[in-house]
């Protein structure tokens, strides 16, 4: 029997600060094991905590991003629990008042939108790393020891906390994936998701069917993929249905998820459930964020994906589905924002003053926002219907012509833009087919061309002989010539099969050695046959 | 007159005029150390002779070349066990310590050596600060110099005894409820509580971090003045540092308290308090009143609470800060102990002493789930009201006057199966850490038992100056400035 579920979930991001959150630590990944250590993280005697305000700037990105209230005066709060990795014996977080509470993430579940309530935003710091090593000799023989990294106390963590707004597994997917994204567009985690830089927890209940209300909540820790997280929870309500069927009650459980087996197991029930005894952190004063600070984080906070898109909408006149593909991921929206901008300026539409307005402002911070409006304000001789094809043909580059090729070559997009394709040389490129200098295989080949060599493209262009033919009597030529060596072809055509001016077209294109203008071509073809 | 009983001033004195050198003093101090330490045990650990007499060395070159010396250069300081010194070791008087040797000096420890002291050694104290008797040491009890049957006071009993003895010029100490006050009113030294966020806590091991400050002692007011004068003042690792200016903490006696308001609690000499003590601390107030200042009486509406209220956030503090010691990275691990549980386990039930288990289970307790609420919270509303009586007493008075401890020191064991007549004992101290104010102890003179007897004078947040100008001008024109007892020589137990 379907049931109805209701789903939070606890995402977990590590914040890509310069420093560990209370001390001086370079907040990094690799290295050898208890290299980035201090006795602050390592919790020895005598040592304090001091907030990285970098982290606390990177958690108000997130809670503007999610329309979250930030609270003036927060607090932190130790979280008491005993394990090897947590050298003080206990967490610092945040408890009773939190960075940020209320908002809400923007879901977009196959078509259909939906708001999934957030509960609050808290930063705090993250544990160290227990290994398993196993030994093979000494005096008891062979076995495994533990061994403890330190190298990963105190790295800085945003968690964001959601309501159980969710009510499936596809839903659960959409808005992990988008807050993921979020994530990312803001510039607040590095997001490798293999190393655990995002780890999500999710609670589970199953909601009564006579009355609605909520079942009790079980709880699902270590989700390090979106793929588990989608396995995880196709087990758990599998699991509670399967209890519920059989008459049987909800346990509260925190269950331990294993991807490699697929299954969760409880690490503790209710009756053992871990006393975290929570009181103030006397070390560290209240969080006090005023409206100043607010304001300055945002000015220099990157626009969140959504708010991306919509000015791509205003801006450039997109389609929201071109908008929308655009700003899946940072690096494609910067690299498409700087290459329309070299086009317009390389078509003489825009000022020289633009080269690459985007990555080179920061684009994405409100001051940098403003700057560029400005820059587009004063473009001329531009009509209103000129700027949203230039921006869908460049969509179109980046997305398709240069993604096909990223695809193919195993090269990262924003690799490829810092070296042999920077937006000013993709302008190019597009300039010269949007100019009808070349035809769309030639501009193909001129991409690959200018992607492999370090040459201007104007030389390109040349040394490659790839300039379109476009000489109307040079076209009739190389058509009348065509046309006699078809004699058969042409026949047929005036017979009515008209299909066979494809063939002709093709043609007579191998016969210009690919350089022809296609259209050209055609309308060369219907005149010299007489035919419409 | 010896060497080892110059007080700060006479010392610094000496060394300026040239009288004698810094290797003299260090000399002396070693010397005493010496005669008394059998007796007294003070010391966990002393720096080796050689390297405090190249030290000491140093300053009287530098002195010769006329360089510019620190304000406490070539006194030999003793340093809590508890604070941390690189090199020399940090134990707390705690076999889970033992063998610790922290990577890093404290604030408070950087900041004496660049004012030029020379630190002698590490003293002894209750096991992590906990204690007013200095019985609960791994190391042993320290033992009062004026009659060693009886305790120093604690937790800082060691720094108090090396003062008071002469065993050290100046000490530092930590006062988390007492623990500087107590011991130097016990010792009949002088001991400051600075106000809470005056001194850096960093490389102070925390037992209860919203209270904990390093203090300081001597046996003159201007010994620590200048001392706390030289470790004072914000620090970018500690956040509960405050940014407010260190003034001026020593100054000329006047013999003028005239328009200074001195308040005195009544229960001061009320129910509880030794009738010696009482008449001590009534003709302290005598002399103030001498020196022109106006004296009334106040009430201080939920100083009966205070002491319940202190030791439930303390010990809640205490129990959280102490998780860390698990026997796993560094420190004492319990022999034979093997996986994590049972070597968790066997190292703290081994290795702490009996009172620092009773408080962290008292602690946990006030803030397990259900009774959080109930303890921990309600103590902490109580702290704000005992913070609020002193805002409102201080909107009245420049100055409290109390005992420091309802009695003089007594006798070891006495309170060894009844801890709670020990907390008791704090009743007139735990107000001022509540509160997060400034508190100094000072001799009043000597019972008839021949024990000091301590004066309270506590003072306003960063009310520092205020506070010592009052001790300064008591101690000239009260002359009550105890020489160096003779110490019994006795046996310790083990």
């Amino acid at each position: 029997m379907m049931r109805d579920v209701a789903i939070g979930f606890e995402v977990h991001a590590q914040l890509a600060t310069v420093t560990k959150i209370f001390c001086a630590c370079a907040n990094e990944s690799g290295g050898a094991p208890n290299s980035r250590v201090c006795p602050v993280c390592l919790g020895l005697p005598g040592a304090l905590p001091v907030l990285n305000r970098e982290a606390v700037e990177l958690g108000i990105r997130v809670a503007l991003a999610l329309e979250s209230d930030i609270t003036a005066r927060s607090s932190f709060a130790r979280k008491n629990y005993f394990y090897p990795d947590l050298p003080k014996g206990y967490q610092i977080t945040q408890h009773r008042t939190t960075l940020a509470t209320g908002g809400h993430v923007d879901v977009d579940v196959q078509g259909t939108r939906k708001l999934v309530g957030i509960r609050d935003i808290h930063i705090e710091e993250d544990a160290g790393k227990t290994v398993h090593a196993p030994f093979s000799k000494n005096a008891r023989g062979s076995g495994s020891v533990g061994l403890v990294d330190m190298n990963r106390c105190g790295v800085p963590l945003v968690e964001i906390v959601s309501e159980p707004d969710i009510s499936s597994i596809e839903e659960a997917d959409a808005y992990l994936r988008k807050l993921y994204q979020i994530l990312i567009y803001l510039g607040v985690t590095a997001g490798e998701l293999h190393r655990g830089n995002v780890r999500f927890d999710t609670n589970v209940s199953i909601r009564n069917a006579v009355d609605g209300s909520l079942g009790t909540p079980c709880e699902i820790k270590n989700l390090n993929s979106f793929k588990s997280a989608g396995r995880a929870l196709l087990f758990e309500i599998e699991r509670q249905s399967r209890v519920l069927d059989a008459g049987g009650t909800i346990e509260h459980e925190t269950l331990l998820w294993d991807d490699r087996a697929e299954r969760a197991l409880p690490m503790r029930s209710k009756e053992e459930a871990s006393d975290y005894r929570y009181f103030p952190e006397p070390d560290l004063g209240d969080l006090v964020i005023g409206d100043d600070w607010i304001d300055f984080v945002r000015r220099f906070m990157p626009e969140p994906p959504d708010e991306h898109a919509l000015r791509f909408r205003n801006w450039y006149g997109l389609r929201d589905d071109t908008a929308r593909v655009l700003t899946a991921e940072p690096t494609v929206a910067i690299y498409f924002e700087d290459t329309l901008a070299n086009l317009l300026r390389v078509l003489g539409l825009a000022p020289d003053s633009i080269v690459n307005p985007a990555s080179r402002l920061l684009a994405i911070s409100v001051e940098a926002r403003e700057k560029m409006s400005v820059v587009f304000s004063e473009m001329e001789g531009i009509s209103p219907e000129r700027l949203p094809e230039l921006a869908e043909v460049t969509a179109n580059w980046v997305t398709v012509m240069v993604g096909a090729w990223v695809n193919e070559n195993g090269v990262d997009l924003k690799t490829l833009a810092l070296s042999c394709l920077p937006a000013a040389r993709l302008a190019e490129v597009i300039a010269a087919r949007v100019r009808g200098t070349v035809n769309e295989p030639a501009a193909k080949r001129l991409l690959v061309a200018a992607i492999d060599s370090s040459e201007p493209v104007d030389e390109l262009l040349e040394r490659l002989d790839l300039t379109q033919v476009t000489d109307a009597s040079t076209i009739e030529t190389l058509v009348t010539d065509v046309l006699l060596l078809h004699p058969a072809e042409v026949e047929r055509l005036r017979a009515g099969e008209e299909k066979l001016i494809r063939f002709l077209v093709g043609q007579v294109m191998k016969h210009s050695g690919g350089k022809a203008d296609p259209v050209l071509v055609g309308e060369t073809l219907a005149k010299l046959l007489g035919i419409e | 007159m010896e060497l080892h009983e110059l007080t700060f001033s006479e010392a610094r004195r000496g060394l300026e005029e040239g009288t004698f050198s810094a290797r003299d003093l260090v000399e002396s101090a070693l010397g005493r150390i010496e005669g008394v330490e059998h007796s007294l045990n003070a010391f966990i650990r002393v720096r080796e002779r050689d390297d405090l007499l190249v030290e000491a060395g140093k300053t009287d070159a530098a002195r010769a070349r006329g360089e510019e010396l620190g304000p406490l250069a070539g006194i030999p300081v003793a340093v809590k066990d508890n604070i941390s010194t690189r090199g020399l070791g940090t134990t707390c008087a705690s076999r889970i310590l033992a063998g610790y040797d922290p990577p890093y000096d404290a604030t408070a420890v950087e900041r004496l050596r660049d004012a030029g002291a020379i630190t002698v050694g590490k003293t002894n104290l209750d096991e992590f600060a906990m204690g007013s008797s200095n019985e609960h040491s791994a190391y042993g009890a320290v033992r009062n110099p004026w009659d060693p049957g009886r305790v120093p006071g604690g937790s800082s009993g060691g720094s108090a005894a090396a003062v008071a003895a002469g065993e050290a010029v100046l000490a530092l100490g930590t006062d988390t409820g007492g623990s500087v006050r107590q011991p130097a009113g016990f010792c009949g030294i002088v001991g400051v509580k600075p106000s809470y966020g005056r001194v850096s806590r960093y490389g102070l091991v925390a037992f209860a971090s919203s209270f904990d400050q390093i203090g300081t002692m001597s046996r003159d007011v201007d010994g620590a003045a200048e001392l706390l004068a030289a470790i004072s003042g914000a620090d970018s690792r500690d956040a509960t540092t405050s940014e407010v200016d260190v003034p001026e903490y020593t100054g000329l006696v006047t013999g003028n308290l005239s328009g200074v308001r001195v308040g005195v609690p009544r229960e001061s000499t009320g129910e509880g308090v030794d009738p010696e003590v009482a008449e001590a601390v009534l003709a302290a107030v005598d002399v103030m009143r001498s020196l022109g200042a106006d004296v009334d009486e106040l009430k201080l509406e939920h100083s009966e609470h205070a002491v319940a209220s202190y030791y439930l956030v303390a010990n809640a503090e205490a129990s959280s800060n102490l998780a860390r010691y698990d026997g796993l990275s560094y420190g004492h691990r319990a022999q034979g102990a093997d996986g994590l549980d049972e070597i968790v386990v066997r190292t703290r039930s081994e290795d702490f002493g009996a009172e620092v288990k009773r408080r962290i289970m008292l602690g946990t307790y006030a803030l397990a789930s259900g009774y959080y609420d109930d303890y921990y919270l309600r103590a902490q509303r109580v702290r704000t009201l005992i913070a609020n009586d002193f805002a409102s007493a201080f909107e009245r008075f420049d100055v409290i006057v109390t005992p420091t401890s309802p009695t003089p020191a007594f006798r070891l064991r006495e309170h060894a199966d009844d801890p709670l007549a020990m907390y008791l004992s704090d009743v007139f101290t735990v107000p001022a850490n509540l509160a997060g104010i400034a508190a100094l102890s000072m001799p009043c003179g000597l019972s008839s038992t021949g024990l000091p007897v301590g004066l309270q004078i506590t003072a306003n947040r960063f009310m520092e100056p205020m506070m010592f100008r009052v001790a300064r001008e008591y101690e000239a024109a009260s002359g009550v400035r105890l020489r160096v007892p003779e110490v019994k020589r006795t046996e310790r137990d083990a």
